[in-house]
């Protein structure tokens, strides 16, 4: 399945306004992929359509922001199976999640939404946890799973030299342990490292490059004296300068997408990113 | 309930409410033993700078906006 994305397509992260312009658009080598937001389609089950008429143009990957593969509390069946049934309608060529997790137990045992990506611990038990709710993931999905360094704000890894290197293995080993591949976003990564002082090629250290499968890149914003991954600019600098060594060393990379939440510029400004990125993927 | 249901449940406490907030940071070894956790995550959290635990109440409420409001997407943040 992954072989027809290859050998590293590059694309954006599909966002309702340029839906229509995509299916307008003339150039469609101007990028090689498209990646949806899948919980979207929950919300809205009519952007199926428009995601499926998309795949006749571009292959699609799904992107989740709603399954909380670390929640301790167990992640949702029905949940996973109504996700599961959309990756199959638009035919994703893989799903990825944040690691993170988003939902807990109160007190009266009902369950909170914390409506935010929150940090995990990664002992021993935090990667059990992940690997129980991966395994019902891939009960449900037969498709390949990535698992992305989430951006952690609270810094529960600390700062400085010592955070790179205790987030870098704690990632590479959540990624061996489940089994999964890696959607390495590399501007959580500058971010992460300019926020917690810590040089990120540190962190690099730590990755098995052969799970990393996808790349995003974004750009984020200051606020106070902290960044916060909004994606609400163009790349930074940094972003590009990671994904070339990414480029270098990650072997099975598949597939680079560019981010834009908000503050959504024209169609052919994402696409002079998707192109720079092709050029530093040369 | 699990250590690591019990941190989660903490974490998320200690977001969103400011009291729990004052609290852990004001006696880390009371809440440990209060919540069954280990000592050193409940002081880790009580290590977190107040501009982060805002940053990210900030953050969530502006994903909470973006749900409540419309085109619904947010991704990394």
């Amino acid at each position: 399945m992954l072989a027809q994305v290859s050998p590293v397509s590059v694309g954006i992260g599909l966002r309702d306004p340029y839906v229509e312009p995509l299916l307008a658009l003339k150039d469609r080598g101007a990028l090689d992929v498209l990646e949806v937001m899948i919980d979207d389609a929950r919300l809205d089950p009519r952007r199926l359509d428009r995601w499926r008429a998309l795949s006749k143009r571009w292959p699609l990957v799904a992107h989740g922001t709603g399954l909380g593969p670390g929640d301790a509390c167990g992640v949702d069946p029905a949940y996973v199976s109504a996700v599961s049934a959309d990756l199959r309608a638009i035919g994703a060529h893989w799903y990825s999640e944040h690691l993170c997790f988003l939902r807990t137990t109160r007190a009266d045992g009902t369950r909170e939404d914390l409506g935010h990506f929150a940090p995990m611990v990664l002992d021993d038990e935090d990667v059990s946890v992940l690997a129980k709710n991966v395994g019902l993931v891939r009960s449900s999905y037969s498709g390949v799973f990535l698992l992305e360094n989430a951006a952690d704000i609270l810094a529960l890894h600390g700062e400085g030299d010592a955070a790179a290197v205790a987030s870098g293995k704690r990632f590479a080993r959540v990624l061996v342990e489940c089994n999964v591949g890696a959607l390495l976003d590399l501007t959580n990564l500058a971010l992460q490292a300019r926020n917690d002082r810590f040089d990120p090629m540190r962190f690099l250290e730590f990755v098995p490059w052969e799970r990393v499968i996808e790349v995003h890149l974004a750009g984020g914003r200051r606020a106070g004296d902290l960044w916060i991954d909004s994606h609400d600019h163009a790349v930074d600098d940094e972003s590009w300068r990671l994904l070339a060594i990414a480029a270098e060393r990650a072997r099975n990379l598949r597939a680079v997408i560019i981010e834009r939440d908000e503050n959504l510029p024209p169609l052919d400004a994402l696409l002079a990113e998707v192109a720079r990125a092709r050029r530093a993927l040369r | 309930m699990t250590e690591s249901e019990r941190r989660q449940r903490v974490l998320a406490r200690f977001i969103a409410d400011p009291v729990f907030e004052a609290r852990v940071r004001a006696d880390p070894s009371a809440i440990a033993q209060e919540e069954s956790l280990s000592l050193e995550y409940v002081c880790r959290l009580a290590a977190t700078s107040a501009r982060r635990v805002e940053a990210f109440r900030r953050s969530q409420a502006h994903k909470d906006a973006a749900r409540a409001g419309a085109p619904p997407k947010q991704s990394g943040w």
